[in-house]
């Protein structure tokens, strides 16, 4: 019996390495461009630090303003935002918002559906960043490169 | 209690159908929920309910509200209900609320009842919809002390630190109390159907002191963060045993006596000693420690992750007889053969140890939006000092029996179907060998002998939604 239970576990183990070991195809032009508000005092972000901001660990800019920042569930503008500034795929960054609301830990992000309501939002906002699809008509906010 | 259930299933179904999937907001308060139904059975063995004939006594339900007083300060309150098998039974009780106090990133302060950390998963264990198993890993998670782990009533700080090019840092320290039902499965664990026999019950716990500590490094590896974590609890259990004749591991103590002589009276036909029903209290001093290292790896659609746990417990069991109507005092009984003071067969200054450890390692693999597949490959111990159980089953006391429930090595495979954003199916399977962790009081037939089988499989289904 220990030697069957030995021989599932194996070929369990083989399926799995199997399974982790399939490549994956990512080809996303890099089509979504980090925005904020006018009153921004910086004008240039590291990746770093949109990984903090928009997981909830950096609350306030330099000048101690409150960070607001909001999330644009928008395919594949937020697809490709998550995977080159966060290194995040869109299903690990809702399961971690819903982990902060079920654990009591913080609250969810605006999840905004168009750019036109990112743009909204970003305008209506002091301190506010977020990111919309490349292309779209950005004369109302601050466009911040990102290192 | 049934009612409760469904009244808890009607609200969320309404507030779920206003809100057309997504979270609702009233007033400015912030309101989300989740709500999982399941079904469990076993080829052998019962796992926390009758999971043998299979059953459907397996959901979670949580409502949760929460509104930003001011830019740094928050409040908020959640809600839940659970039933698994014969722990929990739908009660409705309060998971969390606190208030939330955030001076910098590197310093907030939470002060009220607060989800506690212990590895990377326990304060969203009863969150369904947040990972790809059905069942955490019972090495690290054991169902049958979800609630010692789960929470205190207390006060705690947090904060994170960036470090540059070093990654981050995070941090938890609280302190605090916490109640425990005394039919729950922690009390049970420690002091009763899963550690002496299957007569023994609590009737209160009373923990006095718990701190939980945690630090997690987000390493310069993206996706891979480590940490560690700690639950240190003192706590007082009042148990009771009530025993028929000649049962029980106190019986011997218990033989019919000649009030005159004090010499055992024994059976005319059979030539064997005469027992008496009996009882008894006791009181234990616990102390417990829990330990988890963890590391998890996160690239693109694969995560791997394992965790190690290593607990100390310490049990100083204080117990008082009750012989043989339950109704004199074991002191007043046998005083005159000159006893005063029974502390039974643990003296109290001679406390038990116990040292369980775990350990697993697992992995999930999203292949398309709606499908995600897992597994994981899990060991617990006991005794980590005595891991195949020879030493505790030849006990002279109390022999460890069977000897496999000194341990339990788990292979999991769970497939994850995403009907959408707010809905998923789950179908999981286990191999399991060994019983360590499975309630001796679901495992008892009707001659009081166990009826554990060794090598024995779990099949498990849920559906969830959150919103």
């Amino acid at each position: 019996m220990k030697n069957s239970f030995k021989l599932r576990f194996r070929l369990i183990i083989a399926f799995l390495l199997v399974f982790i070991t399939l490549s994956e195809a990512h080809i996303f032009a890099s089509d979504a461009i980090v925005v904020g508000s006018k009153d921004l005092s910086v004008s240039t972000l590291s990746k770093e630090a949109i990984q903090n901001i928009f997981l909830g660990q950096q609350t306030t800019w330099e000048d101690g303003t409150k960070i607001k920042f909001a999330y644009l569930q928008l395919d594949p503008t937020d697809k490709i935002f998550l995977r080159e500034y966060m290194y995040y795929t869109n299903v690990r960054y809702i399961r971690h918002w819903r982990s902060q609301v079920f654990s009591g830990k913080g609250e969810m992000p605006p999840m905004l559906q168009s750019d036109e309501e990112m743009l909204k939002f970003i305008k209506e906002n002091k301190g506010a960043i977020g990111f919309v699809t490349s292309g779209a008509d950005t004369s109302s906010v601050k466009t911040l490169s990102v290192k | 209690m049934k009612i409760k259930h469904i009244l808890s299933l009607l609200f969320i179904s309404i507030l779920s159908s206003f809100t057309c999937a997504g979270a609702a907001e009233v007033g400015g308060i912030d309101i989300h929920g989740f709500i999982s139904q399941g079904y469990i059975t076993t080829s052998d063995n019962n796992f926390m309910g009758n999971t043998s004939d299979g059953t459907f006594e397996f959901n979670e339900i949580g409502i949760n509200f929460g509104k930003e007083l001011t830019e740094s300060m928050r409040v908020g309150v959640q809600l839940f209900s659970r039933d698994l098998g014969n722990y929990g039974n739908n009660e409705i009780s309060v998971d969390w609320a606190y208030g939330d106090y955030r001076w910098k990133d590197w310093l907030g302060i939470r002060v009220g009842k607060i989800k506690t950390p212990h590895g990377l998963y326990n304060e969203t264990r009863d969150v369904d919809m947040l990972r790809n198993w059905i069942f955490l890993p019972q090495s690290v998670y054991p169902e049958i002390e979800r609630d010692a782990a789960l929470s205190l009533m207390g006060v705690g700080v947090y904060g994170n630190a960036r470090l540059g090019r070093f990654g981050g840092l995070s941090y938890q320290a609280l302190i605090g109390t916490q109640n425990i039902e005394a039919n729950e499965s922690l009390a049970q664990s420690l002091m009763g159907i899963n550690t002496f026999d299957p007569y023994m019950r609590n009737q209160d716990i009373n923990v006095d002191k718990k701190y939980a500590v945690s630090l997690t490094w987000d390493t310069p590896l993206n996706g891979l963060r480590v940490g560690g974590s700690a639950q240190v609890a003192r706590m007082d259990l009042v148990s009771y045993g009530a025993y028929p004749a000649g049962s029980g591991i106190f019986s011997y103590m218990f033989m019919e006596m000649d009030p005159e002589t004090g010499i055992p009276v024994f059976d005319s036909e059979t030539g064997m000693p005469v027992y008496s029903e009996y009882a008894f209290n006791a009181f234990t001093d616990v102390k417990t420690e829990n330990y988890v290292i963890s590391a998890e790896y996160t690239w693109n659609n694969l995560m791997v992750v394992a965790e190690y746990m290593l607990s100390d417990r310490e049990l100083t069991i204080n117990t008082q007889g009750v012989y043989p109507d339950m109704a004199n005092s074991y002191d007043e009984t046998f005083a005159y053969l000159g006893q005063t003071e029974w502390a039974g067969v643990y003296s109290p200054s001679t406390p038990i140890y116990r040292k369980p450890a775990g350990w697993y390692v697992g992995a999930t693999y999203r292949f398309t939006d709606w499908f995600e597949l897992g597994g994981y490959y899990s060991e617990n111990y006991g005794n980590r000092n005595d891991r195949d159980g020879a030493t505790a089953a030849a006990d002279v006391f109390q022999p460890l029996d069977p000897v496999y429930r000194a341990y339990n090595n788990d292979i999991c495979l769970t497939a994850r179907f995403d009907i959408n954003e707010y809905w998923a199916v789950k179908l999981e399977g286990h191999l399991i060998e060994g019983v360590a962790g499975l309630p001796l009081s679901e495992n008892t037939g009707m001659d009081n002998a166990h009826t554990f089988v060794k090598d024995w499989e779990m099949y498990a289904a849920k559906i969830t939604y959150n919103f």
